[in-house]
């Protein structure tokens, strides 16, 4: 019954935002707007559902934007070099799930806590974007990317289309699966998790490549709306990334979190930062409520945990 | 009810609620000066809850404790450790990643205000304790390198170092060995001598009738007896809890089939080598636990090379090493069974469940409950239960039901002996003489450098 109530709480977060920017101004609430939201927060929005199940096995990921910018400059170069499309796309996915990889070979295998390794490679690919693309922007034009993104189904853009159809597939893969038990256990308990005979390493590997593949799809997504990579995108795409979560429900110490609560994680900072655009309020604003929200949302979960 | 002028605390009509669970039901009690009182019962009669109220970790719902004949209104531990109350508990109290001398230091900085508290002081300090002696060579060492029993030896120590009045040991003694018992008992009694009250909480029915003054019995939440040690016999407590083992014990130790050879390779543990036979409980004894113990992790380790045998753990620290504290009591139990296809259809897993609930008597709300919510003797079933779920070959037991009341105790031994009969083995590793003797087919026993065999 409790779970339900948080559950809920959440939505009703939203609901109360929702409400209060549409009675402001109304034309918050046109379809059309609420659609645009949805589409704006899907890079974000892929990126934190990475980051949930990296927060769930109890880790971090602080090299998430870097990644996307990097993976944002291979796509852009491939497409330059005339390369295939789902050619260009499938390396750009693969780039990103390398730097997953090793983040995850360096925290599991290397033993070293994973706010390091994840901060080393957040500087390290940075820098490495930057230096590859002679820290300019890369043009892709007019390209075949652009005009697929924005074709429309029923009204939903392609961009948030795919952050819902991910969103689904992950909350299946925790909820439905072995797999996903096998995360939550992990983050609640390792060292039961190994007397278990669960394999702790591979599992929590798996964990932070699949946060480098949502990051490489989220960069596909960035360029494609862009129609040219930046060295400098995704810069606090971590930050934004752990408040949804965070704001999901998850806790940092790992072992708690769910793909529904991010999902609505990211639609609460979404509203908030269109809200706050349509009404002409300075951006100081957004941040000072963003960060009354996280603290608010933290405090609430704790006081329904400890009854 | 024991009355006396010497009262020091008193705790009047006290009823407490989880939710819909009746925890304590109107109980009252006193303890007195140089009394030893031992609180008696079964996991959930609410041992645990009543002293976390005397030592104001929970509120109770209605009743007051007084002490001194004042109302306390502690609002956190620090508040009755200030007021002269000492609680050690069964797990944690220190903190893992300092040293055993700075833990006594914070403790003892934040308590006796003493100014100029450094090093130098606190040794000379822990010097003047004689029984700080079994510690000396590991006060520099940081705690979490040290054993369980080790730990749970300064916890004891760090709470006899506040110059309390009263002193409330709730399970403290599940790790150690009889040696460390007869030593922690004349600590005890230096403490009745200088006046003090203290209250003990122990499953070991041996150490209450061998410790305590008053023994006070405790089932659902009611206190149900409470005697002068003199005045009862342990028959009378066992018959109060009608728990008999049900498997007569044959140790039919004949036409075993030999399973497999475990070979320990580790220096530390003295290289060695022994065989394990299907049906059989296979003992691992040393009089040094921490030895004992690690050998039980590297057999655990070492079987699980073996190809194509099961093998399973049931680690000693149930909480920290064995549950999994954010996941309900249904996952908790099928974790190991997860990824196979037959418990993902709804009625196979359901029949299998409910006969883990029927063998282990598995006492919780429902299937969605927090595995947190369980008492301790039902979060151990599930452990337990976890196993049973896989078709497991070996189950390497450690102190499988230290802290566990005498009900889920005789029902883990009832289990273990009905899977041995059915061709399962055990290696046990256990502090407790009783257990050993019930359930032990064969024995290895480690001496200091030598390997005996019987």
């Amino acid at each position: 019954m409790l779970k339900k109530i948080k559950k809920y709480n959440l939505l009703v977060m939203l609901l109360v935002l929702i409400i209060i920017f549409g009675i402001i101004n109304p034309a918050f609430l046109q379809p059309s707007n609420l659609l645009n939201i949805l589409t704006q927060n899907s890079i974000i929005g892929i990126v934190s559902l990475g980051m949930t199940i990296v927060i769930i096995i109890g880790g971090i990921d602080l090299s998430v934007g870097s990644i996307v910018a990097f993976c944002g400059l291979v796509l852009a170069l491939l497409l330059t070099l005339n390369i295939p499309l789902i050619a260009a796309l499938l390396i750009t996915v693969v780039v990103g799930s390398f730097f997953g990889l090793i983040n995850g070979v360096l925290i599991k295998k290397g033993k070293i806590p994973a706010f390091i390794v994840t901060l080393g490679l957040m500087s390290a690919i940075r820098g490495g974007g930057l230096l590859f693309s002679n820290s300019k922007s890369i043009s892709i034009g007019g390209s075949e990317l652009n005009s697929i993104l924005n074709t429309k189904l029923f009204g939903v853009s392609f961009s948030a289309l795919i952050f819902i159809v991910l969103s689904i597939g992950l909350w299946y893969l925790l909820k439905k699966t072995y797999w996903g038990k096998y995360i939550y256990a992990i983050g609640g308990n390792e060292k039961a998790a190994r007397f278990n005979g669960i394999q702790v390493s591979k599992y929590s590997i798996i964990v932070y490549v699949i946060s480098g593949l949502m990051c490489g799809i989220a960069s596909i997504l960035l360029v494609g709306s862009l129609n040219s990579a930046q060295p400098q995108a995704g810069q606090l795409y971590e930050l934004t990334a752990i408040a949804a979560v965070v704001i999901g429900g998850a806790s940092l110490a790992g072992g708690k979190g769910s793909i529904f609560g991010t999902f609505v994680g990211v639609l609460i900072l979404g509203v908030i930062q269109n809200g706050l655009s349509i009404l002409n309020v300075p951006s100081y604003y957004q941040y000072i409520l963003v960060g009354f929200i996280i603290i608010v949302s933290v405090l609430i979960d704790k006081n329904y945990n400890t009854k | 009810m024991v009355k006396s002028t010497d009262t020091i605390l008193n705790i009047k009509n006290v009823s407490k609620n989880y939710d819909t669970n009746q925890v304590l039901d109107n109980v009252s009690m006193s303890f007195s000066k140089g009394e030893i009182v031992s609180l008696y019962g079964p996991n959930g009669a609410g041992k645990s809850t009543l002293v976390k109220i005397i030592c104001g970790e929970e509120n109770a719902d209605s009743g007051e404790v007084m002490l001194n004949d004042n109302i306390t209104n502690f609002k956190s531990y620090s508040d009755a450790l200030a007021a002269g109350i000492s609680y050690v508990p069964q797990e944690g109290g220190l903190m893992e990643n300092l040293t055993v001398l700075e833990n006594l230091a914070i403790c003892l900085k934040n308590n006796l205000k003493i100014k100029n508290f450094n090093k130098k002081a606190i040794r000379s300090l822990i010097a003047e304790k004689h029984y700080f002696e079994s510690l000396a060579s590991l006060l520099d060492v940081n705690v979490v390198l040290i054993s369980a029993y080790e730990q749970q030896l300064a916890t004891i120590f760090k709470a006899l170092m506040m110059d309390s009045e009263i002193f409330i040991f709730d399970e403290s003694t599940t790790n150690l060995n009889p040696t460390d018992f007869v030593k922690f008992k004349e600590i005890l009694i230096d403490l009745k001598k200088g006046g003090k009250a203290i209250i003990f909480i122990s499953h070991k029915l041996d150490e209450v009738f061998d410790i305590s003054d008053t023994v006070t019995i405790l089932k659902e939440g009611k206190v149900i007896s409470s005697n002068k040690i003199q005045e009862i016999t342990k028959l009378e407590i066992l018959n109060l809890f009608k728990s008999k083992l049900e498997v007569d014990l044959h140790k039919e130790t004949n036409n075993l089939t030999p399973l497999c050879e475990i070979q320990i390779l580790k220096a530390e543990l003295n290289q060695s080598e022994f065989y394990l036979s299907k049906g059989e409980v296979l003992c691992i004894d040393s009089n040094d636990t921490v030895f004992k113990y690690q050998m039980g992790y590297s057999i655990y380790e070492e079987l699980n090379k073996v190809k194509g045998l099961k093998v399973g753990l049931i680690p000693a620290l149930r909480d920290s090493e064995g549950i999994f504290p954010n996941l309900s009591v249904e996952d908790n139990l099928l974790l190991n069974v997860i990824n196979q296809s037959k418990f993902r259809k709804s009625t196979k897993k359901d029949e299998a469940l409910n006969n883990i609930v029927t063998e282990l008597k598995l006492k919780f709300e429902n299937w969605r409950q927090n595995i947190l919510e369980l008492s301790g003797g039902n979060r151990q079933k599930v452990i337990l239960g976890r196993w049973m779920l896989t078709d497991f070959d070996v189950l390497v037991l450690i102190e499988p039901t230290a802290g566990i009341d005498i009900e889920s105790k005789t029902i883990i031994h009832n289990l273990i002996l009905k899977l041995r009969k059915d061709g399962k083995s055990f290696v046990l590793i256990t502090s407790d003489q009783g257990e050993q003797e019930m359930l032990t087919t064969r024995f290895v026993s480690f001496k200091n450098d030598f390997k005996e065999v019987c």
